[in-house]
């Protein structure tokens, strides 16, 4: 057997390339003498570098969705197993870069100054190299890659979260992560080993066709479970959520947003990925099996839910109540991805994937939202403590409004996003007989009623030490004037982006197959035999 | 045009909101701009109201019950996917409570004049709140209800919380706390329909096998009626659904036990904000189960008529103790509320034709005898500057004019004869004794059926009528507290403290209402006949039976 590198599977990793690219270039062309005096000047140049490269990964990713210019969503793995192309994965990377992105705006326009113009570089690098971990993330369907693209979406987390050197706060989150990290990633090694023990191999496909062949043992059980645990750590589901809230407060605002959403995403699409996978390759004797390991998933994703909406009651700092909300809609999703196990009708779980990709949407924009508007108040009033937000609605009305429709729909609201997202979930629940997934989910949302609250009896209720007008740049304006959008957009009319989730959501078993030179480049064995999948979503 | 006027009501106030926040707008023209919208609102209803009664077919949307009950109906498609409609109309049963909610209207924000604290705020969240009302009473898809019915909980939540007493804060996230706990049991119900309706509705509610959150057409959908019904498929699922429902919509009515936030919400909101809360977003509760839980689950309504019976009576008596007890006024009055939907609730639950028609009556009647109550005591709040009943007295002597209207107001609570307060009590009491013959003809799953169910309706029956006793006390006996007595020098009002012209236009409107819904009860009765009799279909076998 021969390893080459096939050329024309690397183009569809075009997205990840422009974030490759430009990381090199952030850290090569800052020390090279005639361009060392313009990155020393200001941040512009290494900022003007990451909304290209951003950007250029983004319009890549929706060209290859979109079938533009020749392009195209690849219908099986490349290179070797290693990855999957598909508009599944391609979805849930549009969503990560336009978030990332939209970040990287709110970094310019609020805590920019806070790092040396010296650390820049730095700085872009690992924000770039960290959304190129977690869009692989969303791509891994081998084991090995899978790791890989965990510690790649990790190590950079880590950096940034203790980029802040001189707080001391910045610097324990930055420990405890890498140490949660560390243990979590050793316990997943120790897990994919005992799988590739078994199999010998680590593609995923092939070992869950085995499964549903072979039948499930102990042995294996463990292997899973530490696959779970190390993407449990990505999603901060409990009992490995200690990191969350301390990280998020201690990091920088845009890297707490950064973390919430881009991270969960990728973390998330992995483990739709994984738990999709083996719940569509089940067989008969194997379907007690894992109908136990979603029911155990679910259950994660309920203690998870739960447990961050308990939590976020006491807080009074802005970030650490977003971190418990984070954690506690991690918990929502974690309950879905269980159910794609869980479902007892194989061809089901293409019809679940969607309403994980509607609410991904959701999610990300409500939190965006809610971060960018908590980044302008610290940057005016110096402080994260929702008591800043006494009487928002007099400083500025604008903002005001914003925030509580963003917590509102973080909660659930009708006519906002979350609404649609919860009902979804609940929907897709029912429908697979999971009564007490919809029971947590909604007992879940009427507990979180009152900490979405809070912030909004503050800014309305509380007086302002001072009523000075809260001055906002247009770039801010344009990052929750979007995120205000989304929220609304699929809160009134969730069609459009229910369809669009649907046609994205197909992965690479559900798609019909391509040509058979495909299959045999890139398929090994086990994988040369996989079924023709199930067709497109008919919903 | 008449299609155009259903929904004008629902989107003129959003525009009208939306003129109030306008940059340039200040407060007196806020106040000139929600006015103008709830008479232009008013001025529509009434237009709807009389094409609507001067008609004999006009569009009918049932073509398998016969009778056309809802008309003017507009049915957009709003979200495909889970087949949810923006299907709007009006029929005789929502007609009454908007007439009611419009007529309010003018008047609270006429009560309203005098708000100074962010006046344009004031007015623009009155306005939305007039959406949702209107909305709530006028949507006929279950989702856009509920979508209606947390639209008018938001700016209730700030108009109590911003605007409210010492305890807003406290008052307004219990109330938002409590009235959402009940949406949600909605949203359940919701949920069951999307799966259980598509497998068996057959007519009016079969969409091509999407589900169908359409309420008449699953109350009339043979299907659906008898999946839903005693030996269907479904019936255990209808028996959890009547319970939800049931619990969504006796909060927001409020029966006890849910009853807690209502003395809390009333006491710190201000004025206005209680008169429309007592005058219209509790009606919104009873309206809820006339229009879905009753028609769609007709049987379970039979089997659940016993608990529903003892919560509206417990409610009556309960209720009116409460009142008795209080020594804050308002607090009194709202209490009183408690008591009075009661009757409500009873008269629904015993499932014979006065009972529902009691029931009906007495929400108007107590729309309008509450609004007044509520504004009785603001106007006296607003220049003491308390309401503690045991320090007012003499204010007969001291303020007449303003006395005069007040017993008219409060007797109308009372339940006098001649006043609007008195039809619905006894039309409810009627129908009560008047279920004797059909549950004890009634199958054994229903609850009390049997030769027995003489002795337990007519102990509920003695013990609701005991309710209104009970009011007679608490009423006179606060009358007599506030307003007899030696006048004292601290309630006498000179000059601008003197009740002003505006307030006598409130107080005179609403008591002009009171006795005309009193003397002429018939009126609110006709308008609702013909749909009562198309919808309550399902139970026109017992009131054969019944004998009313």
């Amino acid at each position: 057997m021969t390893i080459g590198l096939p050329w024309s599977e690397v183009l569809t990793l075009l997205p990840e390339l422009c974030l490759l690219a430009a990381v090199c270039v952030a850290l090569i062309a800052p020390v090279l003498p005639p361009l060392r005096a313009m990155f020393r000047a200001s941040h512009g140049p290494m900022t003007a570098l990451a909304v290209v490269a951003l950007a250029a990964a983004l319009l890549s990713s929706i060209a290859m969705l979109g079938g533009w210019g020749g392009l195209s969503a690849p219908a099986d793995t490349v290179l070797h197993g290693m990855l999957a192309v598909d508009p599944f994965a391609l979805s849930v990377k549009v969503i990560i870069y336009a978030f990332t992105l939209l970040v990287v705006v709110l970094w310019m326009s609020t805590t920019r100054g806070s790092v040396r113009i010296a650390d820049g570089p730095d700085y872009i690098s690992l924000v770039l190299s960290g959304a190129l971990g977690m869009s692989l993330m969303a791509s891994a369907t081998n084991l090995l890659m899978v790791f890989l693209a965990i510690e790649a979406a990790s190590f950079p987390s880590y950096a940034l979260a203790g980029f802040n050197k001189q707080t001391r706060r910045s610097s324990e989150a930055s420990l405890k992560y890498v140490l949660i990290g560390a243990a979590s990633s050793a316990l997943m090694l120790y897990g994919l080993s005992m799988l590739y023990g078994y199999y010998g191999t680590l593609d995923l496909i092939p070992i869950a066709q085995r499964l549903a062949a072979e039948g499930m043992s102990a042995g294996l059980l463990m292997g899973v479970f530490g696959l779970l645990i190390g993407i449990g750590f990505k999603l901060s589901a409990v009992p490995i959520h200690f990191w969350c809230p301390d990280v998020f407060e201690g990091a920088s605002i845009e890297i707490t947003t950064f973390l919430s959403v881009a991270s969960k995403a990728g973390a998330i699409a992995l483990l739709v990925r994984v738990m999709m996978t083996l719940g569509h390759f089940s067989g008969e004797e194997t379907r007690g099996a894992l109908v136990g390991i979603g029911s155990f998933v679910g259950l994660v994703g309920v203690v998870t839910a739960t447990w961050g909406n308990l939590a976020a009651y006491f807080q009074t700092n802005v970030k650490r109540l977003l971190a418990y909300s984070s954690i506690a809609h991690a918990g929502y999703m974690i309950m879905l991805a269980g159910l794609l196990t869980a479902s007892m009708d194989n061809a089901q779980p293409a019809d679940l994937a969607y309403a994980l990709l509607f609410y991904l949407i959701v999610y990300a924009c409500m939190n965006l939202g809610a971060f960018a508007v908590a980044a302008v108040v610290a940057k005016e009033t110096g402080s994260e403590s929702l008591d800043e937000y006494a009487g928002l609605g007099q400083r500025n009305a604008f903002l005001a409004v914003a925030m509580g429709c963003f917590l509102l729909s973080l909660f659930g609201m009708p006519l906002t996003g979350g609404f649609w997202g919860k009902v979804r979930f609940g929907f897709e629940m029912w429908g697979e007989g999971m009564w007490w997934l919809v029971a947590a989910l909604v007992v879940n949302t009427v507990f979180s009623l009152y900490f979405y609250l809070k912030p909004i009896i503050i800014m309305v209720w509380k007086q302002p030490a001072s009523v000075r007008v809260m001055s906002v740049s247009p770039a801010m304006y344009g990052v929750v004037g979007v995120s205000l959008l989304g929220v609304f957009a699929t809160g009134l009319l969730p069609d459009r982006t229910t369809a669009w989730a649907q046609r994205h959501s197909a992965m690479v078993f559900t798609m019909p197959s391509q040509s058979d030179a495909t299959t045999q480049a890139v398929a090994e064995g086990p994988v040369s035999s996989r079924a023709p999948g199930v067709a497109e979503v008919d919903r | 045009m008449n299609e155009l006027f259903v929904n004008l009501m629902i989107f003129v106030p959003l525009i009208g909101a939306a003129g109030c926040l306008l940059p340039g707008s200040n407060p007196s023209l806020s106040k000139m701009i929600a006015m103008i919208t709830a008479v232009v609102v008013l001025l529509i209803n009434i237009a709807l109201a009389m094409a609507f009664y001067g008609e004999a077919g006009g569009n009918s949307y049932l073509p398998a019950g016969g009778e056309t009950v809802v008309r003017y109906i507009t049915d957009l498609v709003w979200i495909e996917s889970v087949n949810i409609h923006y299907l709007v109309g009006v029929d005789g049963l929502s007609m009454p409570l908007l007439l009611l909610t419009s007529i309010l209207n003018v008047l609270i924000i006429a009560a309203g004049w005098n708000v100074e604290k962010q006046t344009k705020a004031f007015m623009a969240l009155y306005l939305v709140l007039m959406f949702g009302m209107n909305g709530v009473f006028l949507s006929l898809d279950f989702f856009l209800f509920y979508v209606f019915f947390e639209v008018s909980l938001l700016p209730m939540y700030f108009l109590i919380g911003i605007w409210g007493g010492p305890r807003k804060e406290y008052a307004a996230i219990k109330f938002f706390i409590y009235t959402l706990v009940g949406s949600i049991c909605l949203l359940m119900v919701m949920l069951g329909f999307y799966f259980l309706v598509p497998d068996v509705a057959t007519g009016a509610a079969a969409a091509g096998g999407k589900p169908s959150f359409n309420m008449i057409a699953l109350a009339a959908d043979e299907g659906v009626q008898q999946a839903f019904n005693h030996g269907g498929q479904f019936w255990t699922y209808a028996k959890w659904f009547f319970i939800l429902l049931f619990i969504s919509f006796a909060i927001k009515v409020p029966a006890v036990p849910f009853h807690t936030w209502l003395p809390d919400a009333h006491v710190e909101a201000p004025t206005p904000i209680s008169m429309i809360l007592a005058g219209v977003l509790l009606k919104m509760g009873g309206y809820a189960l006339m229009r879905i839980s009753y028609p769609i689950f007709p049987d379970a309504a039979k089997w659940a008529w016993f608990a529903v019976a003892i919560v509206g009576v417990v409610s009556i008596v309960y209720g009116a103790f409460c009142a008795m007890a209080q020594t804050d006024w308002k607090k009194l009055v709202a209490y009183s509320s408690v008591s009075h939907m009661g009757y409500v609730i009873l008269g629904l639950a015993v499932l014979t034709e006065a009972g529902r028609n009691g029931a009906y009556f007495q929400m108007i009647g107590h729309g309008i005898s509450s609004a007044m109550m509520f504004f009785l005591v603001g106007v006296v709040y607003e220049r003491a500057h308390h309401r503690d009943l045991n320090r007012f007295g003499g204010l007969w002597n001291t303020m007449p004019a303003y006395t005069g209207l007040a017993a008219v107001g409060f007797f109308a609570g009372l339940g006098l004869p001649l006043l609007c307060g008195f039809p619905g009590e006894v039309l409810s009491l009627m129908g009560t004794f008047g279920a004797i013959s059909w549950i004890e003809a009634a199958p054994s799953w229903v609850p009390m059926s049997g030769p027995g169910a003489g002795t337990t309706i007519i102990t509920l029956g003695v013990l609701a009528a005991s309710g209104v006793i009970l009011t007679a006390g608490y009423i006179l006996w606060m009358f007599q507290r506030v307003y007899m007595g030696p006048a004292r020098p601290e309630y006498t009002y000179s000059g601008r403290d003197m009740v002003n012209s505006r307030e006598y236009f409130v107080m005179a409107v609403l008591a002009l209402f009171a006795i005309i819904l009193g003397v002429w009860p018939a009126s609110v009765l006709g308008m609702i006949s013909n749909t009562f009799n198309a919808i309550y279909a399902p139970f026109s076998s017992l009131m054969s039976t019944a004998g009313f």
